[in-house]
């Protein structure tokens, strides 16, 4: 029932990205201040390896179906593809980086400020899930 | 006589007629469904907002209608100086318009549309695109039947002024004069966190924030010459950069007010007065410490290409010999000397060299007292050491702690919330939900990140 709903989900979309076998994953470092400092690591059917702050054993878990249908639709919303590789100031002192894999495709955001729209999202997403984790 | 009779009984006939006739005329109606057209409208500043009200039928009496404007629970709300008070309104598609007295506005008799116009003002101000709610109530008189009603319109205002920058600003972007005079030249609009936010922004920066930012980045030789107000729950402090592209100093410093006004602990967010809790200060210091150890007066000389700098090379450029960073590099990262452990003052200052020596800056302007170095102290106190007394830095401590802003690290950097630490030591899950317990299962661990 749940991978059916999640397909006609997914049929339903028109999207930049479909999501298959390739690994996400989201690293977001320090900053000055208190950022959340985690990595998670996702897959399509919603299985996550979590890290967070500097704890050393990581927590595995299952998203539940609700948070799975919308990781699905923010990342189908992203063009990965043809995203820089990089953005915002490395110049700029204290920001936090976070950096998103999915595939082959590595991006840099020096700060949340330089994430536009569709990755901030993602970001946010993440950041919120991280506080308590399923 | 009987003349008489009958001129008397046609008179008597035609004023009957032309009694019965006219009452015949008489429109008479008071039963109508009140209703709204739309439940959003946008307008830019200076220019006027008309709002629709209909009514099924027409009333053959005036029925008034009260209008009032609402902010309540609105971020973004608009400022009692940025619209006209006194609304009008026209009972005849706009033809005419009439004041509205105590915004009470009437719907003409015989008419089914009521238009209202509210005025807005055009200043040289930049704000926030501002929002309110128009609500109606309609005030029928007791012979009247008014059925439906008008929902509340949400009506955007926004603001026209040039935003030149508003997407390369974090929050609200100050140009900073010689003078330290503070001047709003853009706005990130997409950053409003709340209302409190806005008024901050609106009313005027808090005028001890002003102080403490204006005393202390005057108190080196390099001043700023920007700064960038964020208020938001990111966790992120602040963040410097040089600006100049001309080989010189322009530091645009960013600072996150959110940290000014509340407690972040591991049980959560707390409101607090400015500064309370010293971690704001000392996130202050923190930046102006890397003012001070990568400005190019006396620190970096970005003329030199990395390939040709022979001392240490970073992103901002090549470090000059005598610079405190570079000698901070020489002692402690090249240096053969091995000092006994915590080598960082902080977690953060693990990070790279120009964090070490920020935090470092930042720890020795907060002690109280500095302990003396012996054969076995710390890397991080012989660091502190080193900062307190490198030439280029020397005297800062003072300088700072003598301005009398609020500096201490109880608190800096302690946000790490307990809902993250749902874990007991052997690896057990705790629900997010139940506090109690996570806050047992944690209640001997120092939770502080620095």
């Amino acid at each position: 029932m749940k991978h059916l709903t999640l397909f006609i989900f997914l049929l339903t979309q028109s999207c930049q990205t479909t999501w298959t076998d390739e690994i996400l994953s989201i690293q977001a470092g320090m900053c000055l201040g208190n950022c959340p400092v985690y990595s998670i690591k996702l897959q399509s059917d919603g299985s996550f390896e979590l890290i967070r702050n500097k704890s050393i054993e990581p927590i595995y878990g299952f998203l539940d179906q609700e948070k799975l249908i919308e990781l699905h639709r923010l990342v189908s919303e992203i063009d990965f593809e043809n995203s820089k590789k990089q953005y915002g100031d490395l110049l700029i002192r204290d920001l936090p980086k976070i950096k998103i894999i999915f595939g082959d495709n590595k991006i840099i955001f020096v700060g949340r400020h330089s994430a536009f729209e569709s990755y901030l999202k993602l970001i946010q997403w993440s950041d919120e899930l991280i506080k308590c984790p399923p | 006589m009987l003349k008489k009779n009958l001129t008397y009984t046609i008179t008597l006939l035609v004023s009957l007629f032309t009694l019965l006739g006219c009452k015949k005329d008489e429109f008479t109606n008071l039963t109508s469904t009140l209703s709204g057209e739309t439940a959003k409208l946008g307008v830019t500043e200076g220019e006027s907002v008309i709002a629709n009200v209909l009514l099924s039928e027409e009333l053959s009496e005036d029925l008034t209608i009260s209008l009032s404007v609402e902010t309540d629970g609105i971020a973004n709300f608009i400022n009692d100086n940025d619209y006209n008070p006194i609304f009008e309104y026209s009972s005849d598609l706009g033809e005419t318009w009439k004041m509205a007295i105590n915004q009470e506005v009437v719907f003409d008799k015989r008419s089914k549309n009521l238009k209202i116009r509210i005025q807005t003002t055009e200043d040289d101000r930049l704000e926030f695109h501002e929002e309110f709610d128009l609500t109606f109530t309609a005030n029928p008189k007791p012979n009247m039947v008014i059925m439906g009603s008008v929902n509340p319109v949400r009506i955007e205002v926004s603001d026209n002024e040039p935003n030149p920058n508003g997407n390369f600003a974090f929050g609200a972007l100050y140009d900073v004069d010689e003078n330290y005079n503070f001047k709003l030249v853009s706005l990130y609009r997409k950053s409003l966190y709340d209302a409190s936010h806005k008024s901050m922004i609106d009313n005027g920066l808090d005028p001890l924030f002003i102080s403490d930012v204006t005393e202390l980045t005057q108190s080196g030789d390099v001043p700023i010459t920007r700064l960038d107000v964020l208020y938001e729950s990111s966790g992120l402090g602040g963040s410097v950069i040089n600006l100049s592209r001309t080989g010189g100093d322009g530091w645009r410093m960013a600072l996150n007010l959110f940290h000014a006004y509340n407690q972040i602990g591991i049980m959560g967010i707390k409101p607090m007065n400015y500064n309370e809790d010293k971690s704001f200060g000392t996130i202050m210091v923190h930046e102006y410490g890397h003012i001070m150890t990568l400005n190019r007066l006396k620190e970096i000389n970005n003329q030199v290409s990395p390939m040709e700098c022979t001392e240490l090379a970073i992103l901002e450029g090549c470090l000059n010999e005598e610079a405190v960073l570079n000698q901070f590099n020489s002692l402690f990262y090249e240096g053969d000397e091995e000092f006994n452990d915590p080598q960082f003052v902080s977690d953060y200052a693990q990070s790279n060299i120009a964090e070490d020596i920020a935090e470092t800056f930042a720890f020795q302007v907060a002690q109280d007292i500095i302990s003396p170095i012996n054969a076995e102290s710390s890397g991080a106190l012989r660091k502190i050491h080193f900062v307190a007394d490198h030439p280029h830095t020397k005297g800062l401590r003072d300088k700072i702690r003598e301005l009398g802003i609020k500096i201490g690290v109880e608190n800096y950097g302690s946000g790490t919330s307990i809902r993250a630490l749902n874990i007991t030591n052997d690896g057990k899950r705790i629900p997010c939900t139940d506090m109690k317990a996570i806050y047992d299962a944690h209640s001997n661990q120092e939770f502080k990140s620095y």
